[in-house]
């Protein structure tokens, strides 16, 4: 298997996050995208690695990996909190009605 | 753990904070209390295995504790803290006081989350004050002060407590400034290369190395630099004629906090000229020298005048207190081994013995929530055990053989005769003045016939006792063994002694 | 030796001990237990302390002359640099001597006062204080150097100034402890100075300074070498010392402590203010006497002051009302007695001074305070008399001590005032003798004086007052007794040469006080420093006979036998002039004292030559108004300035405020204005949609990515 295929993957599920993201309405869908976008940067991550000659930089995209795993926790908890929050506020979820921050 | 036994004891307090916001709001005296205690318990290994025959002070391997670590390597600033017999003195008086002024803080009401706080950070910044050994550390400890120390005045003070608060905050932040610009003229200008390393400085200043920097309005640079570091640490003494924050910071004050205040924050400055500012400047200080005596009789005869003339019993103690460090600075002008000693010996006393007396001003005050002298009267009878712990720290106050202030005094008073006759004399007519203003008080508020008003006051509570009884037992016996606590830094001072007469 | 190595720190121990249990435990004890019991735990010390001391002594004179000094060193006390101080005691003639007076009398008045403090609420206070000063006062005589006499030296003064102020109730009593407090304070500033002077001139030339006595006087010799402000500084010394004596031993100037301090408990005025604590600068000069043979003009300066207080004090004696005012002013007065003969380098004359008069003044305070009680509280002597009939015990003890105070032939006080004034004409000269012979007259006029109005003639007062009026319980009066019994006796243990005594007091003292006129002439320094104290014993026997063999203008012993028959003469005249004014013709002085200037005469003595009006005039009220100004001037002036800088700060502050709001401002507002507009524009963006916001700047990302690639890679 070459890098390449890796990246190929990574791209792709990127793509899905990013369009995912950008076109769903319901906010826990567009959760979803940022899940994905974030796991594609991190199977880059992984790939660079695991393709990287030194064996010290191995572990550095590694690290990265498990830190954008922990993040995307953190930040889904957040996430979620704001939609149970908005749904209290607002009875629905809907990203484009939500428009509070309009200047 | 022993390894980094300073730091411990020097933040502790702070890791004490969130566990203040943590448990329940009434809680938060007995976690300052618990605090404060275990710092002094973890502090115990420190003081039992203290060398006491090493000076340190110009001398970085007879340092104790030491912990060094690079903290701004872009500035040359470490992170570098221990203790030698000038400093372990004042730890030792700054963790007892803390314990003591948590017990006097036993009734704070308002906020008592916010107050302990800030006490713990204000014991925390007190306790790194006295051992940093890098200029950059020292300052930051030293405005660390400033803040908790601004808000404690400022919220839980009397009725003019702003003033009295923001009266306080400029004088010490002049002082800092001024501070801070000599500091990095020191480090631009240190002799052999630039640093902040006090004890690195001092050992080149004693092997004979000058600050040669550029003069500064016409004055040269280390005399200016010198009088600059003075006034920074004069306020804090405070000298005359920077002593006006000091009356009205204390009368504000709540009791608790007089007590840091006149026991603790004090001697900051005189630890300030010990530790950096006259050994480091030895020739600016002779220089300095008569100019240093004049002030030092005018700080004992000026604050004794005043006090006798004062009608508020805190404010009387506030001047007694300034006439009080007239003695230290008399002793450190001196400069002899006596002086010395006696000074540093002064020093602890005279945080014991105010303390004392603000813990007792705080009981009547307590009660009768005024401190009038004259609106007092008789409460000899009423309440004798409270009488009598007064008369204990009067007596001490006043200087009598047999109790603490006794051996400091007549310590500094032999050490600067060697120097200085004629004030050596009239800073003795201090001593009856002193006299003078304290029975004068005592027997307006404890003789005389009963006040009808104040005929059912209650005597001291336990807490009360608990926070004096210390004190009292110390008093009495360093009145006695003045040498247990004289063994800690006579080496150290003898050795400033050296350097400052070579 | 080891008994008394043993006993010597405990003899202070047992007072002080018993002054710490009374003072902590005490009220609880006297509610619990009840006041006899407090009373006997508050004798309980001082009695022990006198069977130690009394023991001591016997085993002392055990001793060979040689090794009659033995110290006790307990613990290191100050130790900074070459200053080494240690808790330390000094055990020889002198201060077993002391010791016999303070435990001895001290006991007695102890005892005296289970019954003259009888009843009082605040019984227990007051033997917890009695303690602490016998402690204190125990401490000063043993001290073995001048830091530990000084702790002492303070220490009674403490005392004196709680027990004056004992019922502190009364204002005026609570300020006569305050002024004794002060003019102490005054004289130990000049003790301070001597210690200080001692501790400079002993560092600049020896190692070590521990100023024990023993170490100063073998120092004596060098340091006499030295000058301080140009004068000799044994000179300045001695003057130092002598002021801080003149504080506690109430010397004019500063004596007008010592009358007002009578506003203290009777037994305390007898113990502290007569008997012991007033006597130490007597003690002092006496223990430092090396210093002071060294210092004639000192001398001579204690023997001007002394004579002028034994006068001036005696004067006013006459013309008090109060018995125990005209007791108070005596004691300054016999004092003066002992500061002559101390200048007149007669120290064991003057020790021997101190010890008849603790013993006769003493009982007749504790006579005045009998009398005081049986009166209810009544001290004014125009109230009195007749009282012989009703308290005969206390009656004759009081004339037994009044004998002696007078020096009526073979009592106390006969022998030692005759040793005195002897000494006084012979070294210090005949103008001192000449005060101190005046003052020996009128010491027998106030003292029949008080006599006559008290105990003989017509009760003045209320008549069922003296109805009432009783003899005092035994273990008041018997004290008492016991004391005028000693002030009878006690002249004989030094009965002057020319009498064929052979003053055995002075012999006994000689290891460790040498009279001026015993000392061998000043050798040269070098050999003066080999000189001590227990060899010198051989010599003064030889000088003193050299000296009657003398060959003068008048024969020595003619001198001194009619210097004593002209004092018991003018002695008898006085008692005489008292009794004829003051009990068989009180007509004849009503006559006189009608006429202008004797009544003149009589206000400026009664009251007090007016000195203390004097003092408030030219110290106190000056001093009032300066520390008045100086907190005004603190307050207005130096804080002015403070706020003064503070305002300046507002007001520039509000001047660049308003630069700032008009100038400063218009500028940003301007500028604000220009921005304002290009927010509007921009604003548009906001549309709130957080997907069309995230799908723009994604947009702009690839964009921008793209563009890199395009044109770098």
């Amino acid at each position: 298997m070459t890098l390449q295929a890796y990246l190929i993957v990574s791209a792709v599920l990127f793509s899905l996050g990013a369009v995912m993201f950008v076109s769903k309405r319901n906010t826990i869908a567009i959760l979803m995208g940022v899940e994905l976008v974030l796991n594609a940067a991190a199977l880059n991550f992984v790939a660079f690695a695991y393709f990287t000659p030194s064996q010290a930089s191995q572990l550095d995209g590694q690290i990265f990996a498990i830190f954008i795993i922990l993040l995307a926790a953190a930040e889904a908890v957040v996430a979620l909190g704001i939609a149970l929050a908005a749904y209290k506020a607002y009875r629905h979820i809907q990203a484009d009605q939500l428009v509070a921050l309009k200047g | 753990m022993l390894d980094h036994i300073i730091s411990w004891v020097v933040f502790l307090p702070l890791l004490g904070i969130p566990l203040v916001f943590a448990l329940p709001k009434d809680k938060g005296k007995w976690v300052a209390l618990g605090v404060t205690l275990i710092d002094f318990i973890i502090a115990m290994p420190l003081f039992a295995g203290f060398n006491k025959s090493i000076a340190g002070i110009s001398n970085a391997q007879q340092m104790q504790f030491v912990e060094r670590h690079d903290w701004i390597p872009s500035l040359g600033a470490f992170y570098y803290v221990g203790v030698d017999g000038l400093s372990i003195t004042m730890i030792l008086l700054t963790l007892l006081i803390g314990v003591l002024a948590t017990l006097a803080s036993w009734n704070i009401n308002k906020s008592q989350r916010g107050y302990f706080s800030m006490f713990l950070l204000l014991q925390s910044a007190m306790l790194g004050v006295f051992v940093a050994l890098d200029l950059v550390l020292f300052f930051l400890f030293w405005e660390l002060m400033l803040f908790p120390m601004y808000f404690l005045i400022g919220v839980w003070g009397g009725p003019r407590r702003v003033y009295a608060a923001i009266k306080f905050f400029l004088f010490t932040l002049l002082g800092g400034v001024g501070m801070l610009l000599s500091f990095i003229a020191m480090w631009y200008f240190a002799p052999g290369g630039r640093t902040f390393d006090i004890i690195e400085i001092m050992t080149r200043v004693a092997e004979g190395g000058v600050f040669t920097g550029p003069d500064i309005f016409g004055m040269p640079f280390a005399k200016v630099i010198f009088v600059v570091l003075f006034i920074g640490f004069a306020i804090k003494v405070p000298i005359f004629p920077f002593h006006t924050w000091l009356p009205d910071a204390h009368v504000e004050a709540p009791t608790a906090i007089s007590v840091i205040l006149a026991g603790v924050l004090l001697k900051m400055g005189t630890y300030g000229f010990l530790r950096i500012n006259f050994p480091l400047f030895p020739d600016a200080f002779e220089w300095f020298r008569d100019t240093l005596v004049t002030l030092a009789i005018i700080n004992i005869i000026y604050g004794a005048l005043c006090a006798l003339a004062q009608k508020d019993l805190k404010k009387m103690v506030a001047y007694s207190s300034i006439s009080h460090m007239g003695f230290i600075l008399l002793g450190l002008a001196a400069a002899t081994p006596q002086g010395l000693n006696g000074a540093m010996l002064q020093m602890f006393n005279h945080g014991t013995i105010t303390a004392m007396l603000f813990l007792l001003v705080g009981v009547v005050y307590d009660r009768a929530h005024h401190r009038e002298i004259n609106g007092f009267g008789g409460l000899a009878a009423v309440t004798p055990v409270y009488a009598a712990l007064t008369s204990i720290a009067f007596m001490a106050a006043i200087g009598l053989p047999g109790l603490s202030g006794f051996i400091s005094e007549f310590l500094i008073l032999a050490g600067s005769f060697k120097v200085y006759q004629v004030p050596t004399i009239l800073a003795g007519t201090g001593i009856i003045l002193g006299a003078g203003y304290m029975l004068w008080s005592y027997q307006r508020v404890f003789f005389g016939p009963i006040n009808e008003k104040y005929k059912e006051m209650t005597d001291v509570k336990l807490v009360e006792v608990l926070s004096l009884a210390p004190l009292v037992v110390i008093t009495v016996y360093l009145g006695i063994f003045p040498n247990s606590i004289i063994a800690y830094f006579e080496v150290s001072l003898n050795h400033i002694s050296r350097l400052l007469l070579p | 030796m080891d008994f008394i190595q043993f006993a010597v720190p405990l003899i202070p121990l047992f007072p002080l001990g018993g002054a710490l249990i009374l003072g902590l435990f005490g009220k609880k004890i006297q509610a619990s237990l009840g006041e006899s019991l407090t009373g006997i735990l508050g004798c309980a010390a001082p009695l022990f302390a006198a069977a130690l001391a009394f023991a001591s002594f016997f085993l002392f004179l055990g001793l060979p002359i040689e090794s009659r000094l033995i110290r006790v060193d307990l613990a290191p006390w100050v130790s900074v640099a070459d200053f080494q101080i240690a808790w330390a005691f000094r055990y020889d003639a002198l201060s077993a001597f002391m010791l016999l007076i303070i435990t001895g009398i001290g006991s007695l008045i102890h005892i005296y006062s289970l019954g003259y403090m009888q009843g009082d609420r605040s019984f227990w206070r007051f033997f917890s204080y009695i303690n602490l000063f016998l402690g204190a006062m125990l401490l000063l005589v043993l001290g073995d150097n001048l830091l530990v006499m000084f702790l002492g030296w303070e220490g009674v003064g403490l005392c004196s100034y709680l027990l004056i102020g004992f019922w502190f109730d009364h204002t005026e009593y609570a300020a006569a402890g305050k002024k004794a407090f002060l003019f102490n304070r005054i004289g130990d500033l000049g003790f301070l100075v001597g210690v200080i002077l001692l501790v400079l001139y002993s560092s600049l030339n020896w190692d070590v300074v521990t100023l024990s006595f023993s170490e100063l006087q073998d120092r004596t010799s060098v340091l006499a070498r030295f000058t301080v402000w140009q004068w000799p500084l044994l000179e300045v010394v001695a003057i130092s010392f002598f002021i801080g004596a003149m504080g506690k031993s109430a010397q004019f100037p500063l004596y007008v402590w010592l009358p007002d301090a009578m506003a203290g408990p009777t037994p305390v005025s007898a113990l502290i203010h007569a008997a012991t604590m007033v006597t130490a600068g007597v003690y002092m000069i006496g223990r430092m006497f090396f210093i002071y043979s060294a210092a004639p003009h000192a001398l001579g300066f204690i023997a001007l002051i002394a004579g002028i207080t034994c006068l001036l004090a005696a004067t006013i004696g006459m013309a008090q009302h109060d018995i125990k005012k005209v007791l108070a002013y005596s004691t300054v007065s016999q004092l003066g007695y002992m500061f002559i003969a101390m200048g007149a380098g007669a120290f064991s004359y003057g020790l021997f001074h101190l010890l008849t008069h603790a013993a006769f003044k003493a009982a007749l305070f504790m006579g005045a305070g009998s009398v005081i009680i049986a009166l209810h509280h009544e001290q004014d002597m125009r109230k009195m008399g007749g009282l012989l009939k009703k308290m005969p015990i206390t009656g004759y003890s009081f004339i037994a001590a009044t004998l002696a105070i007078m020096g009526f032939p073979l009592t106390s006080g006969f022998f030692s005032k005759d040793e005195i004034l002897e000494a006084a004409f012979t070294e210090a000269g005949v103008g001192i003798w000449a005060l101190g012979f005046i003052a020996a007259g009128i010491t027998s006029f106030y003292m029949w004086r008080l006599v006559f109005m008290t105990f003989f003639g017509q009760y003045r007062g209320e008549e069922q007052d003296y109805e009432r009026c009783r003899e005092q319980p035994k273990k008041t009066v018997l004290p008492i007794a016991i004391l005028a019994a000693a002030a009878l006796l006690l002249g004989f243990l030094n009965v002057p040469d020319f009498m064929g005594g052979g003053e055995r007091f002075s012999k006994y003292l000689q290891p460790v006080v040498v009279n001026l006129e015993d000392q061998a002439p000043p050798l040269p320094a070098h050999a003066a420093m080999e000189t001590a104290p227990s060899t010198s014993t051989e010599q003064p026997a030889l000088e003193d006979h050299d000296l009657t063999q003398h060959p003068g203008p008048i024969d020595h012993t003619t001198l001194e036998w009619s210097l004593t028959v002209a004092t018991v003469l003018w002695s008898f005249f006085t008692a005489f002039l008292a009794w004829y004014f003051y009990l068989k013709n009180p007509q004849a002085r009503e006559k006189l004292m009608s006429k202008a200037s004797p009544q003149a005469l009589f206000t400026l003595l009664n009251n007090k030559y007016f000195v203390d009006e004097l003092y408030d005039t030219i110290i106190v009220e000056p001093l009032q108004k300066l520390y008045r100004f100086l907190a005004k001037f603190d307050q207005l002036v130096v804080d002015g300035m403070v706020n003064g800088a503070g305002h300046l700060g507002r007001i520039s502050g509000q001047v660049v405020g308003l630069f700032d709001n008009k100038i400063i401002d218009g500028i940003v507002n301007e500028v604000a204005w220009f921005c304002q507009l290009g927010g509007r524009g921009f604003s548009l963006m906001q549309s709130g949609r957080i997907q069309a916001l995230v799908g723009a700047s994604m947009l702009l990302f690839a964009t921008a990515i793209t563009l890199l690639i395009l044109f770098l890679g």
